[in-house]
This record gives C-alpha cells, structure tokens and sequence, in this order.
C-alpha cells in the first residue's frame, strides 16, 4: 500500500472474531463446569488413559502419598478434602505449580507423565475407601 | 527475493522466536498446559500475508519440527503440529478478507484460538481423555490476549516489510 494512504487498524470482522472467541470460551466454560451431582469427593488418577487410583477425598486420614511411575516419577499427595502433585520429575512442573486441588470438576494434569487427576463428586460405592488397581 | 530464501530465513526467524519464548514462561505465572505467549505465530502471520498460504504452511510446520526437535518432545511436537495446521487453516480463510474485513490483528487471534483448540484436542487423544478440555476456556480467553498481542507486532512487521517482494520467484 502506497505511502500516505490510510489504513484501519481494526474491520469489523476483527471484532466478530474477538467476540467468537468469548463465545466459544463462555460455552466451554459452561460445559466444563457442568458438576456431578452428589456423592463422595472423589479423585479419579489416569495414567495414559488408564485408571491408576481412585481416591475417596473424604475418607483420607491426614497425609497419604501415591506414588506414579510412568514416563515420570511423580508423587500425589491427598489430605483431607484436596490432592496436588507434591514432586514431579517433568520437565514443565506445570503439574506440581498447579497446587491443591479440591471440587468436583477440577483437574491438574501432568501432560509429558499421560496423568489426569479429576475430583468428582460420586465416588461410587460406600464399601471401598481406597481402590488400587 | 527468491521465495526459497525468503522462507530459509522465516523459519530461522520462526525458530529464534521459539527460542527467545522458553525465556518467557507464561506457565510459572498462569500454570496452565499449553499456554504461551505465540511469538513464532508472529513468523506465521506475516509469511502468510506477504508471501502466501503455502510458504506459511512449509515455514511454520518446519518450525514445529524443529523447535521441538531442539526444545521439546515427541509429544509436544505432535500437539505443536495439530495446532500449527487448525491455526494455520483458519487464518488461510480469514486471508480473503484481508483489510476489507478482517485486519491482522483479527487474523491472528483467530490463528490463536484455533491453535489452542487444536492442541488440547491432539491432548485429549494423545492422553485418553477428555479431561484436558476443562483448561479450553482459560486457553481461549488467554489465546484473545496473546493472539491480539502478537496480531500487533505481526501488523508492525507487515507495514515495514510491504514493500519488499518476498513472494517472487525472480
């Protein structure tokens, strides 16, 4: 474009994207946010897709570690109500910066490990407070 | 310049960007997986808009190879790449619209979005589950700022470099 001729810094286009890109944050907001309904706080750990623990949060008694060893040594910690990756030996350790995490619906993932820890809210059956797999 | 040049020099450009960003870790303040500021997404916009759709293609894929073949891992190379190609197909045709309806900023965040789309869904694959997609909304809000951000350097760049005829085979 020649010198001198004026040039807009925004079309209206740019604002439909700006507004698309809300849109599409505020729906997957709500459809992430979608809460299961009752039930024992639970905390589901997949390694690669594969169910490792399932933690009644509830029933911890103080401290309790699990240890995961995959691609990645790494250590969950649960207590009363909350899980969080203590140590990891990833190389982002966006994992362990990610901190506790406590209600139905949230998740911290360790994504060089293949791990997802997620809390639900139905825990399934009352007989069985700690399950390994 | 001749179009072979031109590209060599945008995916070394590319790979410094990539480079200069490992100094620049959004994820310690905002630990989210994936998030990052985009900077080599700047190489991308402006080869698309000076050069063309497939030169941006060729650059940006190989700076994804190579970014994580010296940065990365298999498996970030693989959700760089999905990314890169849902990124780089969106703002293909937001490119016909170029300065009548969308300006590069648009472009840009649009690239983004699509970018952050395309890894969590490489994610959600690689990983086994769809759990991953509870980070979308932030990386959607996160890829407006970043996308508008880098769209206002990539703009700068453009009205700099208009003149010069990168996509000449002569």
């Amino acid at each position: 474009m020649k010198n001198g001729e004026k040039r807009k810094l925004f079309y209206l286009g740019d604002f439909a994207v700006f507004l698309t890109i809300l849109i599409l944050a505020a729906v997957s907001f709500f459809l992430v946010s979608v809460k299961p309904s009752g039930g024992k706080l639970t905390a589901v750990v997949t390694l690669n897709g594969s169910e490792l623990y399932r933690i009644d949060l509830e029933a911890v008694a103080g401290r309790t570690e699990f240890e995961i060893s995959g691609s990645y040594q790494e250590l969950l910690v649960a207590e009363n109500g909350r899980i969080r990756f203590e140590r990891a030996n990833c190389p982002d350790q966006i994992c362990v910066k990610t901190g506790w995490i406590s209600r139905p619906g949230q998740v911290a993932v360790c994504v060089p490990a293949g791990v997802i820890v997620k809390i639900t809210g139905d825990g399934g059956g009352e007989e069985i407070d700690i399950f390994l797999k | 310049m001749k179009k072979l040049a031109t590209n060599g020099i945008f995916i070394a450009l590319a790979l410094i960007f990539s480079y200069l960003e490992r100094f620049i870790p959004v994820e310690w303040i905002i630990p989210i997986p994936g998030i990052k500021l985009g900077l080599a997404n700047i190489v991308t916009v402006v080869a698309l808009i000076l050069i063309d759709a497939r030169s941006a293609a060729v650059i940006t894929v190989l700076r994804c190879i190579l970014a994580n073949i010296l940065f990365g891992t298999p498996m970030s190379m693989v959700f760089a790449i999905s990314g890169a190609i849902l990124a780089l197909s969106i703002m293909t045709v937001l490119k016909t619209g170029y300065n009548r309806i969308y300006s590069v900023i648009g472009i840009s965040a649009a690239g983004a979005a699509a970018h952050n789309i395309g890894q969590i869904a490489a994610a959600a694959v690689v990983m086994k589950s769809s759990a991953v997609f509870y980070y979308l909304p932030l990386l959607l809000v996160a890829s407006l700022i970043t996308g508008f951000i880098t769209g206002i350097i990539a703009q700068t760049i453009i009205h700099r470099l208009e003149g010069m005829e990168l996509n000449t085979n002569t």
